[in-house]
């Protein structure tokens, strides 16, 4: 038992985290809006990212979830404003039908959507090369000539309805799933925890009755809790990612429980977050949105804190 | 990042599930809070004794095995998962020994930890005063200097099994010119001497363990002071980290509850409350988790440090909801208590439920821990 990341694990992280700080700043993040930052898709091929769990024979890494996991979360922290659930989650899959564009796809040259059902909303489906849809055990192709944008509450996310359904592609759909709900999960956690950094430093900054609003206990307990919520969320990511890795019969409750904590975790450190900034965190302006926009759509994506729960309870033989 | 457990780990595990499964009584014990529960309780701990499973992570010299924190933890689980018995010598072995161990002489070593492991001496915390609860650093419980060693006089209450312990340690004033956390000494005191009065309280589960202790010139010799004179403020310390962080509440204690939970809801079950008791029981896994990733970084090197208060508050208020379910399942009957006929397993759960109120307030309340998170792992100023 050794509850801690491999030297390699925390390199792989550390490098995410370095290029991410550098090229997903908040003016980037917001221009994704308009335009998607394609160059960052292929900044993150460049660093390993996208590769990190296909196959060798594909030029990925054939690396696990205890090794994508932590560089996600790095992700989730700084809020990239790319579909990286997409990648990681389809990688392996992909590379056994088409192999051609699973090394492009590692390379950040090429896109995939992954739709939670036929039906969904599938994000970049404009742009994607392949589009597929969870459908049972299996994986479905969609067809996305119909498709229409949605306006999300996340402003730096392209994702389209009215996509149809072809054929059926042999594939893990579960194992799909899986990586896509963890995926998920760990942005949660990094974006969770983000907002609690946000909230901690303009709690020491910004003063009343000339003194800093952290410095009252009632600001400093709210905060605590928001720490106890995430601190707490983060070791069942990597327990998932390592029953994920090991095949343990316990994956799909150990998922969801991973995702349920998660998407708690994001909720309490996004109110906490918004209480202590005060009305500018209710703006547009304030870079704390671009978060707390983005813990919306991904507390729900794959699963929300409450439907987990269910899966959890059904594996308890409650 | 390895989550298996090793071979040496599983043989481990194996062999204190062996043990236990053939030694834990199988009638549960009276409760410890009672003046005859706690003796079969100290007879229990001397079964363990002898075979070398009361304070498996000591030196052998002190009756110990040698274990490291992993294996430690492992023990907890299986001691829980076997539903062996609370452990009344937890004040000394989990916290008076941590101290001794890292602030102690060999001369006290030598002479307190074998007698503790064996259950031949019982000891109790005695911290706070009618005017020091969470404010620790008001004591006012004072020792005077006398040839050989000290006479102390004051008021310690809330003394858990003070009633029926052998010795305290706790905190007395020995520079009287000194305020706050300066001038406090660090003692150990015998009970059973002139000078002393012990009266039990009733607590609010109706037993009576809760001590309020007297000193009217009781005599605690040099030797029985641990660390400096006037430096035991920062030996104080270490105990408190140490009880808020592992040793005082490990992880199998609640994964165990949980379990016997799901059981619960299984044998009575209340549908609309199935997504709270599969929160409830992720918590605790996520407890678990947790204290694992906390003792990996230990056995590194590191230190728990504040880590110690983030514990403290997630299982604390953990317990009080995973026992909150238990009341709702036995509904009509949750009342029922100390073997009432209709009782649900003897009362078992609303006895626990009404202790686990007690834990955000024990071993530090929770608003101060809440404090110490704010300042010391957030950074969050003072003024």
């Amino acid at each position: 038992m050794h509850f801690a990341l491999t030297e390699e694990q925390q390199a792989i992280a550390d490098s995410v985290d370095e290029v991410l700080a550098a090229e997903s700043t908040p003016a980037v993040i917001r221009s994704a809006e308009h335009a998607r930052p394609l160059s960052l898709t292929a900044t993150l091929g460049e660093v390993g990212l996208l590769a990190l769990p296909l196959p060798e024979d594909v030029d990925g890494l054939g690396l696990g979830a205890c090794d994508w996991v932590p560089a996600l979360v790095r992700a989730g922290y700084h809020a990239a404003p790319v579909p990286l659930t997409d990648a990681i989650a389809l990688g392996p899959a992909l590379a056994a039908v088409n192999p051609e564009l699973a090394t492009a796809v590692g390379a950040g040259e090429a896109r995939v959507s992954l739709a939670p059902r036929a039906g969904g909303l599938a994000q970049d489906a404009d742009i994607a090369d392949w589009i597929v849809a969870i459908d049972g055990d299996g994986l479905v192709v969609l067809d996305a000539s119909a498709a229409v944008r949605q306006t999300s509450v996340d402003r730096a996310r392209w994702a389209f309805s009215g996509l149809t359904a072809g054929e059926r592609v042999q594939a893990d759909g579960a194992a799909v799933r899986h990586r896509a709900t963890l995926a998920t999960a760990a942005q949660l956690v990094g974006g969770a925890r983000r907002m609690l950094d946000m909230a901690t430093a303009y709690a020491k900054a910004r003063r009343q009755f000339g003194k800093p609003i952290g410095a009252q206990q009632a600001v400093q307990h709210r905060l605590a809790n928001a720490l106890l919520a995430v601190s707490f969320a983060e070791p069942p990511l990597y327990a998932a990612a390592w029953s994920l890795d090991t095949g343990a019969a316990s994956a799909d409750r150990d998922v969801a429980m991973a995702k349920s904590m998660a998407s708690d975790a994001a909720r309490v450190c996004r109110s906490a977050a918004l209480q202590v900034h005060g009305a500018i965190g209710y703006t547009i302006e304030c870079d704390l949105q671009l978060w707390l926009t983005r813990s919306i759509v991904l507390e729900r994506l794959w699963g929300s804190a409450g439907r987990q729960r269910e899966t959890v309870a059904d594996a308890l033989g409650l | 990042m390895n989550l298996s457990f090793t071979p040496e780990q599983a043989a481990f595990r194996a062999e204190c599930r062996a043990w236990l499964t053939a030694n834990v009584p199988t009638t549960p014990l009276a409760s410890h809070n009672t003046a005859a529960g706690f003796k079969e309780h100290v007879a229990w701990e001397k079964v363990l004794f002898e075979a070398g499973w009361a304070v498996v992570s000591w030196p052998k010299a002190y009756g110990g095995r040698e274990a490291d924190l992993m294996e430690w933890l492992i023990f907890e689980e299986e001691y829980y998962r076997a539903g062996a018995p609370a452990r009344v010598t937890q004040n000394g072995i989990f916290l008076l020994a941590p101290t001794l161990f890292e602030l102690g002489t060999e001369e006290q070593r030598d002479r307190i930890l074998g007698p503790m492991a064996a259950a031949k001496v019982m000891w109790a915390q005695a911290w706070s005063e009618p005017e020091a609860g969470s404010d620790l650093a008001n004591v006012r419980s004072r020792a005077e200097r006398v040839d050989g060693g000290w006479r102390v006089y004051g008021q310690k209450t809330w003394c858990s099994r003070g009633a029926f312990s052998d010795k305290v340690y706790g905190l007395f004033r020995t520079d009287p010119e000194a305020t706050r956390h300066r001038g406090l000494s660090y003692m150990m005191v015998d009970l059973h001497q002139a000078g002393v009065t012990v009266r039990g309280v009733d607590q609010l589960d109706g037993d009576t363990s809760f001590a309020e202790l007297f000193f009217d010139g009781a005599f605690v010799a040099d030797r029985d002071v641990i660390g400096p004179v006037d430096g035991g403020w920062k030996v104080a310390m270490a105990t408190t980290s140490s009880e808020r962080g592992l040793s005082l509440r490990s992880p199998g204690r609640f994964t165990a509850a949980a379990d016997r939970l799901v059981a619960l809801y299984k044998s009575r079950p209340i549908p609309r409350l199935r997504g709270e008791i599969a929160q409830v029981w992720m918590e605790a896994q996520a407890y678990q988790q947790y204290t694992y990733q906390t003792v990996t970084r230990m056995m590194a090197g590191g230190h728990i440090g504040a880590d110690s208060s983030l514990n403290k508050l997630f299982w604390s208020e953990m317990d009080i909801r995973l026992h909150e379910l238990a009341m709702e399942l036995m509904d009509a009957q949750a009342e029922l208590v100390d073997d009432a006929p209709a009782a649900v397993e003897g009362g078992r759960w609303t006895k626990d439920y009404l202790f686990s109120l007690a834990g955000p307030i024990y071993a530090g309340t929770n608003e101060i821990q809440r404090n110490i998170v704010a300042r010391r792992v957030l950074d969050l100023p003072r003024k």
